[in-house]
């Protein structure tokens, strides 16, 4: 890639990050990324769970299944040819990750606040 | 431009089209931008009511919502007025403005939920403080401190992407950038937002495992 006589953090970028160099940063970058943001919900669902005594049907079937179909699709992104296919197998789980993290937040805050509220009410 | 929406389902990265789209670019930044910003509200919220006892403030509710509402509305509105006025035409007027959109918007999602961490790391504190009853651990120096840090970090990644974009801008005009030289800068800064997601959503695992731990322990 010939490059005009511009910037040098520019140059570099056009000299260092090929069209491979970037493939591989971006799977990098996924092998890192996914594992944390399933992580971040799934953490969320099991603090939402502390005092419940059973999980539930709907609730397993529709946030722990669903974050786990999430967790695989997003895998699916180190099979991808280019960067487009990279970034559509991860938008989608994504974009449900956080709704499923959102809808937990509004949903199961209320009672998970009351338990913290006893835990942490003395401290006021 | 429209594209039926069978399109989407059969080509393998759609995202191309999802991007292009006159409906689905603005639909899907919308969607993301409204989830982190009910999600901070909701922790906000928590949080205030836990310390303080009070969790409703309209006043931050109204200011953020409108906040973001203005920038979706200013910004995914303003993009073709934002192309001539740059005197763009052709690829460029499809692709540039739709990548300083694209990268403003992940800009601010990094915003958005680096202040959801700052929340899950307040709860995390405030829990330990109640796991270390009687123990000195509240520390109104190092929280400062830590504000500080936070507001100093959240500026500068807004400050990073003006400059990095608007030397962008001047460059392709001066030099008639390619294609292949536009999309390298764009992708360069979409692995630099990448790294800045990585680092503040493991520090999240951390804290959610941790703080999970020590509710498990207390609640029995």
């Amino acid at each position: 890639m010939s490059a005009p006589p511009l910037d040098p953090l520019f140059q570099w970028i056009w000299t260092t990050l090929s069209a491979d160099a970037f493939m591989a940063a971006l799977k990098c970058q996924i092998a890192l990324w996914a594992p944390a943001d399933v992580g971040i919900v799934f953490m969320t669902l099991r603090i939402a769970d502390v005092g419940r005594a059973q999980a539930g049907t709907r609730r397993i079937i529709f946030r722990y299944l669903g974050l786990l179909l999430c967790a695989l699709v997003s895998l699916t992104g180190f099979v991808a040819d280019s960067p487009e296919e990279v970034w559509t197998r991860v938008l989608i789980p994504w974009g449900i990750e956080l709704a499923i993290f959102s809808y937990t937040l509004v949903v199961d805050g209320p009672r998970t606040l009351k338990l913290m509220e006893r835990l942490v009410g003395k401290t006021r | 431009m429209s594209i039926p929406i069978a399109t989407y389902l059969t080509v393998p990265n759609w995202i191309v089209f999802v991007f292009l789209d006159r409906w689905l670019f603005p639909l899907v930044v919308a969607y993301l931008t409204a989830l982190y910003w009910i999600s901070l509200v909701y922790l906000r919220r928590g949080f205030l009511h836990l310390k303080t006892g009070r969790g409703s403030e309209p006043v931050f509710l109204w200011v953020s919502g409108t906040l973001v509402a203005s920038l979706l509305v200013g910004l995914l509105g303003g993009q073709t007025l934002g192309a001539q006025r740059l005197g763009l035409g052709g690829w460029e007027a499809q692709l540039i403005p739709k990548s300083l959109v694209w990268h403003f918007f992940m800009t601010c999602w990094f915003i958005l939920e680096a202040l959801c961490v700052w929340y899950v790391l307040q709860f995390h504190d405030l829990l330990q403080l109640s796991w270390r009853a009687g123990v000195q651990v509240a520390a109104p120096r190092r929280d400062r401190a830590r504000g500080w840090l936070l507001a100093l970090g959240l500026s500068a990644t807004l400050v990073l992407y003006g400059c990095y974009h608007y030397q962008t801008l001047l460059v392709f005009k001066q030099s008639h950038l390619s294609g292949v030289h536009f999309l390298a800068l764009m992708r360069f800064y979409r692995l630099l937002a990448g790294m800045g997601f990585i680092v503040i959503e493991w520090v999240a695992v951390v804290l959610l495992v941790r703080g999970y731990r020590m509710l498990k322990r207390r609640a029995g």
